[in-house]
């Protein structure tokens, strides 16, 4: 058992955060307490620490998608153990041995006094958000939820995962959801970052996997130009961070595109101060520059891109031109001939007979008509769909220098290799897909793919790549597609898991496709894809959704891991949906206390991940490394809390049933892996032996044994290595491109094998044929950020008016309970100033009389009623027309004693805005106005 | 004998303060009231919108050969070790923070009863490292530097800014670097002859094309201007 950690009294804290409070950051280590000391204060402790026996195990960090791996050293007398460091994993190539600041503090996440303790239910005659609650037993909470359950129809249901259930339960809970019936799932990154931005990417390169995507090998890059990406950096993701610095000290060039001084700016040799929004403008002159003065890698573009594939123009839409085959047409030099290339391949070296060919990229006027239509090569058409983007052109908008872009166009494509950093976040203007799809165009275009020094993908994603490969070459379908695939094909099938409602048997899709069915019927603006996305879900709630006839009710959610008050926009919205009338449940299962389990009926206590043993014996990491982790717990669950998958399983059987939970074993069957018959039999004998996570410990068996099998070895001996070094290596990056690289050894993920220009992807969102807005465009186009409607950014702002920008701390995932860290907050105090003040350019301050520290008032000037207060930074650390704010701060819930109301929230201030293709949220678009208050 | 001492390079620090959290929690320091061995400084520089620039500046004990801390100790509290780490000895203590004062490196703070009444409820009773109020600094870790491990705050430097090792080794990484006088060390005209060195900024600085480069804008031919050539040709 564990020491019970700690003994705090809530008068001894008050104490302790008043002290605090007033001495913050301005306090001297000078300043010696003149004080008496109390009688308690002269009991020292013993001196015992030498007797005690250190213990190591190893787990994977919970803080953001990094996926660290961590070696945990606990102090033991034999009886008791105390967790007293955490250091990253040395064996682990990812991480190399080093964690971040969450990464070290997050043992003060599992000795946080503000933790959930025990399961809470709401006091009869309270309102949520009023947070008075009562503990109860899990039999007593359970019981509640079956009980509000009876009277609930599973498509009532709406389940909410954070970030962290995504990493690491994103397929138990695609089992979860559909054992419940329940088709109504979303995810707090997909909208933020997983769909918005990486869509974009990955509509050029095939690759789509949450958290699973590309890694560029920055170790080796000699030129890496960041464009709007603090996050994966110094944001800091570690694996990305340990090898950004390492370029660094190898002599790497950086350059990065952003309107403030990030902590990545900060290491960077170039800041290029844009003007927010325009980056687009910035890409799609580095394209322009480099296809126009052929800077291109020629040889890697003729054979594995689609640059030479001809199209036609049919009333203003761009067509493939193909033969009846299906197959698409290119010209040939060699043959001076239009000869057909095979319609799914890596390569273009030969047409569809054998015969060698070297296809052209630009034709000559008697090469223009092919099958009676006037035909240009996919290069071509891109040119002339972004002829106007010259550099000149971009200058107006981005504020940088023509010559800076002619040179930046130069430096990318000579010093080699190259790396656009692929970029993470992308919920932030209704351009950032296509921005995002632009940068994946300009590495494609330095054939940096797959290649040392350049993108590179997983070995997870290689792995399966290869199996999808095989599989599509022999005519055979794969099992279980839902979670057996990767890349595009992987996430289509995900969403036409959702979409259908036949899969939940009861014909219900999720009520995102139910509201863009309406919308479009109706006429009225429609999302394409809203895959695990919010939209439709206020209408749901309100009774104005209505599918075949009949309302299309949202009475009940389970928040899982997730905080969606804190981390959707606005603030204001989830509150009213989850304090409605009509929701009759509120379900929340979470470590700490947030602003969203202070809505809930019902608080479910999870356990750590230093509390707990891992189901999943899983690939090691976002790596292009193969190997093999899973977590170990360190110690004993502190409090009466549980592991997520028995959580899962034991409020399956509350909501659903016996037969739910039935299903739930079989939908792990299909979905996760093991065998429904055997868990059954392992949870039983578990339970007979008093395990106290049953279902953790029967998957968990399952998983290693099956992943024993994976790796060629004995479940012992995989085992024993995982236990003694945290991860059982199998392959490495170099052996993994030499058979998967993609595109030169096996097809890239993308319909047609090739990386895509012309995007096949958006050519499937087409309407009657017809593109539905610029975001559908299937060739990189030009578009404006949205801040000033359909014009670009082509004032500086004057006044007091300045463009919003937001990013992320490295001391706080995003949106997350973190902030209550204790040493993280203490890191927070000691940078007040930087990390809670809003960022105002130092001239246009001084204009309105702003000085750091000052108290301001911030609104938003398209829904004034949105506004924010909080504290000025001034700096010249950033772009002169714009403010900015560290997301991570403003937490409202005042049972989470160091975050509530330390700083300010950027969803006070952001309104409701997404755009059509996945529901991304357009959260900068619109100017602020600053006022000293 | 050794002669431990920490390169830092400033041009890898992301200012994550990694090393902060890692310090804080291996040497269980008073956090909560604003107390850490090492600090990460965020320096905003430049007076321009062009010369702006941030920098963060790791902070520390610089463990002096000549250590001022050590010669005003009125107790002995405080000394240099044969491995020429300088350290506190928390049961000899009296806080009368003399050393603190004498600090040109502002690395000392005091551990009040207070903070140590906290300290057995953050860090348990049982773990504690020190269990007594006394002025406390940065020690390079020695229990894990002694078991042959590196300093808590090297060890998880995400950047690989810091480097730790012993001048005494001339083969040691940070002796090749120090002895180049590519580092340097913190107010040397003070004579305290510290063992931090910090490796300066050293950005590139070449943000233009050259001019004679073949393939530089005025040379490389664009599209359309070498159809004109063909023509006139």
């Amino acid at each position: 058992m564990a020491w019970k950690f700690p003994k705090l009294t809530r008068r001894t804290f008050l104490q302790t955060s008043a002290a605090t409070a007033a001495v913050g950051i301005i306090g001297s280590s000078k300043l010696a307490s003149a004080s008496l000391p109390s009688w308690s204060d002269l009991k020292f402790a013993r001196k015992q620490r030498s007797e005690l026996e250190e213990r190591i195990s190893y787990t994977v960090c919970n803080f953001c998608s990094g996926l660290c791996n961590v070696e945990v050293r606990t102090l033991t007398n034999g009886e008791q153990t105390r967790i007293v460091k955490l250091e990253g994993n040395p064996v682990s190539k990812m991480n190399r041995g080093k964690l971040c600041a969450r990464g070290q503090a997050g043992v003060f996440q599992t000795y946080d006094t503000d933790r959930i303790k025990t399961p809470l239910i709401r006091v009869e005659g309270s309102k949520r958000g009023e947070m008075k609650f009562r503990s109860a037993t899990w039999e007593e909470a359970y019981a509640y939820i079956a009980a509000k359950s009876a009277n609930l129809n599973p498509w009532e249901w709406t389940i909410v995962g954070g970030w962290s259930t995504c990493v690491f339960f994103l397929n138990p809970l695609f089992a979860f959801a559909h054992a419940n019936r329940t088709p109504n799932f979303i995810a707090s990154p997909m909208q933020h970052c997983v769909t918005t931005g990486e869509l974009g990417t990955d509509s050029v390169t095939g690759n789509f996997k949450p958290h699973g995507e590309i890694l560029p090998n920055y170790d080796n890059a000699r030129y890496i130009l960041l464009v709007i990406n603090n996050s994966s950096i110094a944001g800091v993701n570690v694996p990305r961070a340990v090898q950004v610095t390492e370029a660094k000290q190898r002599g790497a060039k950086i350059v990065a595109l952003d309107p403030r001084v990030s902590e990545t700016v900060a290491i960077a040799d170039e800041w290029v101060r844009i003007r927010p929004g325009t980056d687009l403008d910035f890409m799609l002159a580095l394209i322009r520059e480099i296809m126009t003065k052929d800077y291109y890698d020629k040889a890697f573009c003729q054979k594995h891109t689609d640059l030479s594939f001809l199209l036609f123009n049919d009333e203003g839409e761009w067509r493939p031109m193909k033969n009846d085959q299906d197959e698409p047409l290119v010209w040939d030099a060699f043959s001076q001939s239009v000869k057909a290339v095979k319609a799914y391949s890596n390569n273009n070296d030969t047409d569809v007979d054998g015969n060698p060919i070297s296809p052209l990229f630009r034709l000559n006027d008697d090469q223009r008509i092919v099958n009676g239509k006037q035909v240009s090569t996919v290069f071509e058409a891109q040119l002339a769909e972004i002829s106007h983007c010259t550099p000149e052109w971009a200058a107006e908008s981005t504020t940088i220098s023509a010559e800076t872009i002619v040179r930046i166009a130069y430096e990318f494509t000579h010093i080699k290799p190259a790396i656009i950093d692929p970029g993470w976040m992308g919920a932030r203007y209704n351009n950032i897909q296509m921005l995002r799809r632009a940068q994946a165009t300009l590495q494609t275009l330095i054939g940096g793919l797959d290649t040392i020094g350049g993108w590179v993908n997983s070995a997870k994603v290689h792995k399966t790549a290869a199996k999808m490969h095989q599989a599509r070459v022999s005519g055979k379908a794969m099992s279980n597609p839902v979670t057996s695939m990767t890349g595009m094909p992987g996430w289509k099938a995900q969403v036409d898991f959702f979409s259908n409602g036949d899969n939940f048997g009861h014909g219900y899709p999720a009520w995102s496709f139910a509201f863009s069915e309406q919308e479009k019927a109706a006429g009225r603006p429609y999302v394409s894809i809203p895959f695990m996305a919010d939209t439709g879900l206020y209408e749901s709630v309100e009774g104005k959704l209505m599918h075949k006839g009949k309302p299309y009710k949202t009475k009940a959610f389970l928040a899982v891991g997730a905080n969606p008050v804190h981390h959707y926009f606005p603030e204001g919205r989830w509150k009213t949906m989850l304090a409605s009338d009509e929701v009759d449940l509120v379900v929340a299962v979470d470590v700490l206390p947030s602003d969203t389990t202070a809505y809930a009926d019902v608080i479910l206590p999870e356990s750590t991940y230093l509390e707990r043993d891992e189901i999943v014996v899983g690939n090691n990491g976002i790596s292009p490394d193969l190997s093999v982790t899973t977590r170990f717990k360190a110690i004993d669950p502190l409090y009466d809390t549980k592991s997520t998958t028995d959580i899962l399983f034991e409020l399956t059987q509350a909501m659903s049933g016996e037969a739910g939970l039935a299903r739930l074993y079989e939908s792990f069957e299909v979905m996760v892996g093991p065998k429904a018959e055997k868990a059954k039999a392992l949870v039983a004998e578990f339970k007979a032996e008093n395990n106290p996570a049953p279902y953790t410990a029967a998957f968990r068996k399952m998983s290693m044994a099956s992943m024993a099998k994976g790796v060629k070895t004995t479940p012992e001996n995989l085992e024993k290595v995982l236990k003694e070094q945290g991860i059982y290596e199998v392959d490495t990056m170099e052996n993994m491109l030499e058979k998967y690289a993609m595109p030169s050894k096996i097809p890239v993920l993308t319909p047609s094998g090739r990386l895509e220009i012309y995007s096949s992807f958006y050519d499937s969102l087409r309407v009657d044929g017809k593109t539905r807005a610029r975001n559908f465009s299937v060739l990189a186009t030009d578009m404006p950020s949205g801040v000033h409607g359909e014009n670009r950014s082509l004032i500086a702002l004057k006044g007091d008016e300045f463009y919003f920008t937001y990013g992320k701390t490295p001391t706080v995932s995003h949106g997350s309970t973190n902030v209550n860290n204790a040493v993280l907050h203490a890191i927070n105090l000691f940078k007040e100033d930087i990390h809670t003040g809003v960022w105002i350019n130092d001239q246009r301050a001084a204009e309105l009389g702003i000085q750091t520290g000052d108290a301001i008032k911030v609104t938003n000037n398209e829904t004034p009623t949105l506004f924010v207060t909080g504290k000025a930074y001034v700096t010249n650390q950033i772009h002169q027309d714009t403010a900015f704010m560290y997301s991570s701060f403003g937490s409202k819930n005042k049972s989470l004693t160091r975050a509530a109301n330390f700083g300010s929230a950027i969803n006070k201030l952001i309104g409701y805005k997404v755009d059509p293709v996945v529901a991304g949220f357009r959260s900068q678009e619109f100017t602020i106005k600053i006022e000293k208050v | 004998m050794a002669r431990y001492a920490m390169v830092i390079d400033l041009n890898a620090c992301i200012g994550c303060n990694a090393c902060m959290a890692a310090c804080a929690i291996d040497n269980q320091t008073p956090f909560w009231s604003g107390k850490w061995r090492t600090t990460v400084e965020d320096i905003a520089r430049g007076n321009s919108a062009d010369s702006a620039m941030r920098q963060f500046f790791p902070r520390l004990c610089n463990h002096c050969d000549n250590p001022p801390c050590v010669s005003v100790c009125p107790t002995g509290a405080t000394y240099k070790t044969e491995e020429g780490i300088v350290v506190v000895k928390d049961d000899v203590c009296m806080g009368c923070q003399a050393c603190t004062l004498a600090c040109p490196y502002d690395a000392r703070y005091a551990v009040n009863y207070k903070d140590n009444t906290q300290k057995k409820t953050v860090f348990g009773e049982e773990t504690l490292k020190k269990t007594k109020p006394s002025v406390d600094k940065c020690d390079f870790c020695r229990d894990r530097v002694l078991e042959g491990r590196l300093p808590a705050c090297v060890e998880t430097c995400v950047g690989n800014s810091r480097m730790f090792g012993d001048l005494e080794d001339p083969n040691a990484e940070i002796s090749k670097i120090v002895a180049s006088g590519q580092a340097q060390p913190l107010l040397p005209h003070l004579g305290t002859r510290p063992n931090v060195f910090y490796i300066p900024v050293n950005k590139q600085r070449i943000h233009h094309l050259r001019e004679s480069d073949p393939r530089s804008l005025a040379q490389q031919a664009p599209i359309e201007a070498s159809e004109q050539i063909t023509e006139l040709t």
